[in-house]
């Protein structure tokens, strides 16, 4: 039986403004919204929606997402004859190469595709928040018998500069693309989600691959390629809430709508689940001096300090007189007696000690990476031990892997930034 | 240990009377215990940590509620190609059919069927109305080193724990550990500070269990498979073992109202979950717990799915349970997907799966009698202001 779609996953990207947040991982491996990773609502898209082929192109730092996905169970994608299959850049007989764009990371997976032979092929980025029913698009896009259709949503004009924007007629016949346009002239932007008529989609990236100089994207190459040969190109309006979590203060924000309770985007919707392994590990306890309030709390996590306006992911041990404010503490992690944190993200299996304060006084610049850091967040990566009576300012960030010896003062002022060398590999 | 070392018999057949609603629909095993649990899940878990392979249930009725819950048995490891998860169910039923036709011989021919092919040199074998958390490596080492044929696990409680419990076995041992006597129920006598409590969890060689069932064959003995280990035990060389762990026994719906509010224990808590090796149970994707910003919470215990705008103190919450604006919970436990109107009030009450209460209605048990609300039930406000 042929398939009618199948779905691509690009799940390749480095992330590099989340800073020491994909400093080990992919970004659609990044932890969000209390259990998730970025990929599982993609991925529980995919099969709300009834695709149930699925291809994830992985490249930068897959250990976590190949882990995560394992052979698809969580998201039934371990049927017989589909299910969830990881891709990644290979060697041939001649060479072998990376992923070089997305184009490319789709191109050099075309005996994939092929394999699957479907009538469409939608091209998803594996690291936005979003719940969208594609097969909805689908049928737009074979209203308008497109070769293309966009997904495309309304933001802010004065964000425009940093998305693909789309160019179209009232019914959304595409007439223009600019992708990152200085001064754009629309504000419907590109969601990165693309339906494609197999065929088209071929053709176009074996012609592209032979192009001299173009960087084999998207958004660049591609959909400007298909508009000047003359193809039919639609724009899919979505209106519900969808996020890129590419900076640090998008992530901190789209995880802090979960308990402001943004109406359209509820985890709760039970026609709509998002599907993520489950941890093994019991209810979680609200001890007798705990307190808890606007905050969503995991499996497994031991409360016995105060926690407001908070994201608290599994197994989480919070002790007495701990004050949790605005922040995200992330799997496994310990926050000792007498902390109080305010309006930080603290990574996995991290330990801060006794007494320690974090968000501390004015905002200052980064000093490492003004770019990346540049809000009142401060951020703790995985596996770092703070020691005790550690006060830290804000917008500070430490590295994964820090011990205790490595941390210079008990004063960490706001700006400062504390980074381990190499790659983070030992 | 060696795959296939070791497989189980769990008997979730046992009499189940005294729980009422909660058991009318579901046996023991599957009564659902600490938030996301099934009362199985213990024993699963436990011969899981063993690599056992396959594992035989023998279940009263239809087991409807427990099919659902085990599935595959992937959940615990037990779909392993030549093991598995192998179900028997209407024990009652072939009971009562093997009585009236005085029918004899091959009453025990699955038990036979099962232990032949599982390979397996021991045999756990246990009853369902016991929650602890089993080191079963550590029992069959001890078993090792000994030449008995069987080891019974205890455990040692105080006396005022089983004194008034006429139904509990004890035991009395040797120095070296042996079981000499096994006091059964009714005849609780203890001139000890601590008494020996049976768990009704044995390990036995494979080809003494089979021997069991032969001289219970020849003796037109058609009961229970735990029942004709007990009724032919001190026949054998019984090891004891002592179990150190928390422990709970659901006889009672009183014993399940306390086991579970005995979760809100942090030590119990601990010692049941953290503390050992995981309680593996089957997962769902549940939504992380939400608490809003008027959400009161005092020493309870929540599971995933939660949205939790009320009061709740020195309660239990399973998944999926709705709390309304000015709901007051106090010491109940409140089942998978319930909802609790707004201005509700709930104490000393058990509150099974998908009950609806509507707003402002009360339901105020008390600790030694709490109130049971069935499964779907509503309970509508002009019926219960009392």
């Amino acid at each position: 039986m042929t398939k009618e779609i199948i779905a691509l996953i690009l799940a390749g990207g480095t992330g590099t403004r989340l800073g020491i947040l994909t400093k080990l991982l992919a970004k659609p491996a990044v932890l969000y919204g209390g259990k998730y990773r970025i990929i599982d609502f993609t991925l529980s898209n995919c099969i709300n929606s009834g695709i149930d082929t699925v291809g994830v192109l992985t490249q930068y730092r897959p250990l976590q997402l190949n882990n995560h996905i394992g052979i698809g169970k969580p998201w039934d994608l371990d049927r017989m004859n589909c299910g969830v299959t990881i891709l990644s850049p290979f060697t041939r007989q001649q060479k072998g190469e990376w992923y070089s764009g997305t184009a490319d990371a789709v191109y050099q997976n075309l005996h994939y595709i092929d394999e699957q032979n479907p009538k469409y092929v939608i091209v998803l980025s594996g690291d936005h928040i979003y719940k969208m029913n594609y097969s909805m698009m689908l049928d737009f896009h074979k209203k308008n018998n497109a070769d293309l259709t966009i997904s495309a949503i309304q933001i802010p004009l004065e964000e425009a500069h940093r998305y693909g924007i789309i160019h179209a007629t009232d019914e959304g016949k595409i007439y223009g693309f600019e992708e990152k346009p200085p001064e754009p002239k629309s504000n419907l932007a590109s969601m990165g989600v693309y339906i494609f008529k197999m065929d088209v989609l071929k053709k176009c990236l074996i012609e592209d691959r032979s192009i001299e100089g173009s960087s084999h994207d998207f958004g660049k190459n591609i959909i400007p390629k298909l508009l000047n040969d003359g193809k039919n190109l639609w724009a899919y309006t979505f209106s519900g809430y969808w996020r890129d979590v590419g900076t640090i203060q998008a992530y901190y924000e789209s995880n802090m709508d979960l308990i402001t309770r943004v109406p359209q985007f509820n985890l709760f919707d039970h026609n709509w689940k998002i599907y993520t392994p489950n941890p093994v590990k019991p209810a979680h306890y609200i001890g007798e001096s705990g307190y808890v309030s606007k905050s969503i709390i995991s499996e497994g996590c031991m409360i016995f300090g105060q926690v407001k306006n908070s994201i608290i992911f599994p197994g989480v041990t919070i002790e007495e007189n701990a004050f949790i404010e605005d922040s995200i503490i992330m799997s496994k992690s310990t926050v000792k007696s007498g902390s109080r944190l305010n309006c930080t993200i603290v990574g996995e299996k991290t330990t801060l000690g006794r007494n320690v304060r974090t968000g501390i006084g004015d905002y200052a610049e980064n000093i490492f990476n003004s770019e990346i850091y540049k809000t009142k967040i401060t951020v703790i990566g995985s596996d770092t031990i703070v020691p005790d009576n550690t006060n830290i300012g804000c917008n500070v960030v430490i590295d994964n892997k820090i011990s205790a010896q490595d941390i210079p003062s008990s004063n960490i002022p706001s700006g400062y930034a504390l980074l381990k060398g190499g790659d983070g590999n030992v | 240990m060696r795959k296939h070392e070791l497989c189980a018999i769990l008997n979730v057949a046992e009499d189940d009377t005294e729980l009422g609603v909660l058991t009318k629909k579901r046996p023991i095993a599957s009564l659902p215990f600490a938030c996301r649990y099934r009362i199985i899940d213990f024993n699963l878990s436990n011969i899981a940590h063993a690599d056992a392979k396959s594992a035989a249930i023998f279940i009263a009725d239809s087991g409807r509620s427990l099919y659902d819950h085990i599935r595959s048995g992937k959940c615990w490891d037990l779909d392993s190609y030549g093991g598995g998860i192998f179900t028997f169910s209407q024990n009652r039923h072939k009971k009562a059919l093997y009585e009236a036709a005085s029918r004899k011989g091959d009453f025990y021919e699955d038990h036979l069927a099962f232990l032949t092919r599982s390979k397996a040199n021991y045999v756990f074998v246990a009853g369902s109305k016991i929650i602890a958390n089993l080191d079963l490596v550590d029992v069959i080492k001890k078993h090792e080193t000994t030449p008995c044929e069987i080891v019974r696990i205890y455990k040692e409680v105080p006396k005022a724990e089983v004194i008034n419990r006429p139904k509990e076995r004890l035991f009395t041992i040797n120095d070296s550990g042996k079981i000499t006597n096994v006091v059964e129920e009714g005849r609780v006598t203890i001139d000890t500070e601590t008494a020996l409590l049976d768990m009704n969890m044995s390990v036995l060689k494979v080809h003494t269990l089979i021997d069991i069932i032969k001289r219970a064959e020849a003796d037109n003995l058609n009961e229970d498979i735990t029942d004709i280990i007990n009724h032919y035990l001190l026949d054998y060389c019984v090891n004891s073992y002592e179990y150190k762990g928390y422990l709970a026994n659901i006889e009672s719906v009183k014993d399940y109202y306390n086991a579970n509010i005995g979760m809100l224990n942090e030590e119990n808590f601990n010692e049941l979950f953290h503390n050992q090796l995981p309680v593996i149970t089957k997962t769902q994707s549940g939504v992380p717990t939400y608490f809003s910003e008027n959400a009161d919470i005092n020493l309870s215990q929540f599971a995933t799915g939660c949205e939790v705008y009320g009061t709740v103190e020195e309660s239990l919450i399973f998944r999926k349970v709705n709390i309304h604006e000015g709901a007051k919970i106090k010491n109940s436990i409140i089942m998978q997907g319930s909802r609790i109107g707004a201005g509700a009030i709930i104490e000393y009450a058990i509150l099974d799966k998908n009950v609806v209460v509507e707003p402002g209605v009360r339901i105020i048990g008390t600790r030694d009698n709490p109130i049971v609300i069935g499964k779907d039930i509503t309970v509508h406000a002009y019926f219960w202001n009392i």
